[in-house]
């Protein structure tokens, strides 16, 4: 199931948002406008804005009026994926080539950074100082993360304690403020502000907890990157933490992942001894316990189509193979 | 170049410094600040500089002049950081863009974080602004069209952009509006400019124009104020052109 078809009742929005994405360069070099239009057609979920447009729907505001906050938020992920690609040297995003792998590293970050740029503009625009605060310690944050992520790569002591932090930085934060920022804008009541902000933040724990499994199991075509690319980077993701800390095979993973360098036979070993484990259905019972705390949390919103959207949002999310 | 404006400023300087010290420690990033000292006196210290220059010639250094100058210190660190990047792409070297990229994109967010949480947000948007153009610069200046004037064109527009948002801002927090406040931002557009092309070596002569508007648009602004600061600034650069301070029509009437 895509995710469009979920949300088939803000057509017209998203139409107006991927139209707004495209023009939001327009007044930019030809270079910049191509690099947006290449990125934007590579796909995506859209599962930020589209987050922010619903969650909009519970203040006074007309959702049109949301829609550049929305795109917002797509161009500042978008920034950070563009970083992450550089940083982690990928091919492959969504199964096309990074604008890394053409660009190269140089144009990647600038562009990156122009993205950033135009983003925050967008942002400050809304002329809500809560807003500008909540932007801009999520865009701290997931730096922070970043950097952590990058000292703690191949560091095969750490615990899920430290996971989660950095699984919160890079993914949930930016979720939340998704949510947390389209009620704002859209004018809804302070509670609501914040249950969709836990909303937001248990659903992207469990967004990325699923993306970090999939990573191991799923299938290379439809994902569009090579199996065990974290692993490749050293990443530590929940399944390899669950062997090393509560599984009686940690001594054969060690021994592994004790290798200078680990070549392609020991990555098979690894996906192979992850699949005959209980890590997958270890990650994914967490996954699903954050979606349940997601789904508690909407039972504090008004009983209307809107929630039950994000509720069905919360579901595809669980069972998303991609 | 920039000796004798630093001797000005000393005293605010030091503020400028700690300022960015400060937002480093408040984010537990202090080891950042030894990369900092790496880039070169005159660049890390060129914005603040001229952001303090333009709030003095106008009303006077205040508090927030000197946090405006802090966060364009870091903004100019960041910019270094990202622009110096190795030239090179090929693995070995992915370890050594990552600390550049990371560092760079930390100071950023630490400056925009920091702006939202003071008490002018307005200059949020100043700074997304001058980050958006300032790395489609970059861009256009590595990627350039067929005639070869375009990167170093691109290099010298880009300092003249940032110094133009410094003297902008400076005048901003100044209170200053209107007019002045135009001519400062073209007078630090030009000086920028001349700055980049004092710096690079390049031939003076395709910008000996800007030379000659700077001390124009002293010249029509100076009237109540005084801009010694800048007029010194423009003679120093002169001298390497071998080109003497054109007559000012107050000096005439004098």
């Amino acid at each position: 199931m895509q995710i469009n078809n979920l949300v088939s009742e803000i057509d017209n929005d998203i139409k107006k948002l991927d139209k707004y994405l495209y023009l939001s360069m327009s007044n930019n070099h030809i270079y910049l406008q191509n690099s947006l239009r290449y990125l934007l057609k590579a796909g995506g979920k859209r599962l930020r804005p589209i987050l922010t447009l619903f969650s909009a729907s519970y203040g006074k505001e007309r959702k049109e009026g949301i829609i550049s906050l929305a795109a917002a938020f797509e161009l500042m992920h978008m920034a950070s994926l563009v970083h992450d690609d550089i940083i982690d040297n990928s091919e492959l995003r969504r199964g096309k080539p990074t604008l890394n792998k053409i660009y190269g590293s140089h144009y990647s970050l600038h562009f990156g950074d122009c993205l950033l740029g135009k983003a925050l503009s967008i942002v400050y625009q809304y002329d809500n100082l809560r807003l500008n605060k909540l932007v801009t310690k999520v865009s701290l944050e997931m730096c922070k993360g970043e950097i952590e992520q990058l000292s703690a790569a191949f560091d095969y002591a750490q615990d899920v304690k430290k996971y989660f932090y950095l699984i919160k930085r890079k993914t949930a934060m930016m979720i939340s403020l998704s949510c947390q920022g389209g009620a704002l804008a859209g004018g809804a009541d302070e509670k609501i502000v914040k249950v969709l902000g836990r909303y937001g933040h248990y659903l992207g724990m469990a967004f990325q907890i699923t993306d970090d499994v999939l990573d191991y199991v799923a299938d290379e075509k439809i994902l569009g990157k090579p199996v065990g690319s974290d692993l490749q980077q050293g990443i530590i993701t929940l399944p390899l933490i669950y062997i090393l800390k509560y599984n009686s095979r940690k001594d054969k993973l060690q021994q592994i992942l004790s290798k200078n360098k680990l070549d392609e036979e020991d990555i098979e070993q690894i996906l192979q001894l992850i699949k005959e484990t209980a890590a997958i259905p270890f990650s994914l019972n967490i996954a699903n316990k954050y979606i349940d705390k997601s789904l508690n949390e909407l039972n504090l919103l008004p009983d209307n189509q809107t929630t039950q959207t994000l509720r069905q949002i919360a579901l595809f999310i669980k069972h998303r193979t991609f | 170049m920039l000796e004798f404006m630093v001797k000005q400023f000393i005293p605010e300087l030091i503020a400028v410094e700690t300022k960015a010290k400060h937002i480093l420690h408040k984010y537990n990033y202090l080891w950042l600040h030894a990369n900092m000292q790496q880039i070169d006196v005159e660049e890390r210290l060129w914005l603040p500089v001229l952001c303090l220059a333009s709030a003095k010639t106008v009303k006077g250094i205040n508090q927030e002049s000197v946090q405006v100058a802090s966060h364009l210190h870091l903004f100019n660190i960041a910019t270094q950081l990202h622009l110096n990047l190795p030239k090179m792409n090929q693995k070995k070297l992915q370890q050594e863009i990552k600390n550049p990229i990371l560092l760079g994109d930390l100071l950023y967010s630490s400056i925009f974080h920091d702006i939202s949480q003071g008490e002018n947000p307005s200059y949020l948007q100043d700074f997304a602004g001058l980050l958006e153009s300032i790395h489609e610069r970059v861009i256009l200046r590595d990627y350039p069209f067929k005639d070869d004037f375009w990167p170093i064109h691109n290099d010298i527009n880009m300092c003249g952009e940032m110094s133009e948002v410094a003297c902008f801002l400076g005048a901003r927090t100044g209170a200053c509006a209107g007019e002045m406040m135009k001519g400062l931002k073209d007078l630090g557009y030009l000086l920028g400019v001349l700055k980049e092309v004092w710096n690079t070596n390049i031939t003076y002569t395709s910008y000996l124009n800007c030379w000659y508007q700077a001390w124009n648009k002293i010249e029509l602004l100076s009237g109540e104020y005084d801009f010694s600061l800048y007029e010194n600034l423009l003679i120093m650069m002169g001298k390497k052109w071998h080109l003497k301070k054109p007559v000012m029509l107050k000096e005439v009437r004098a």
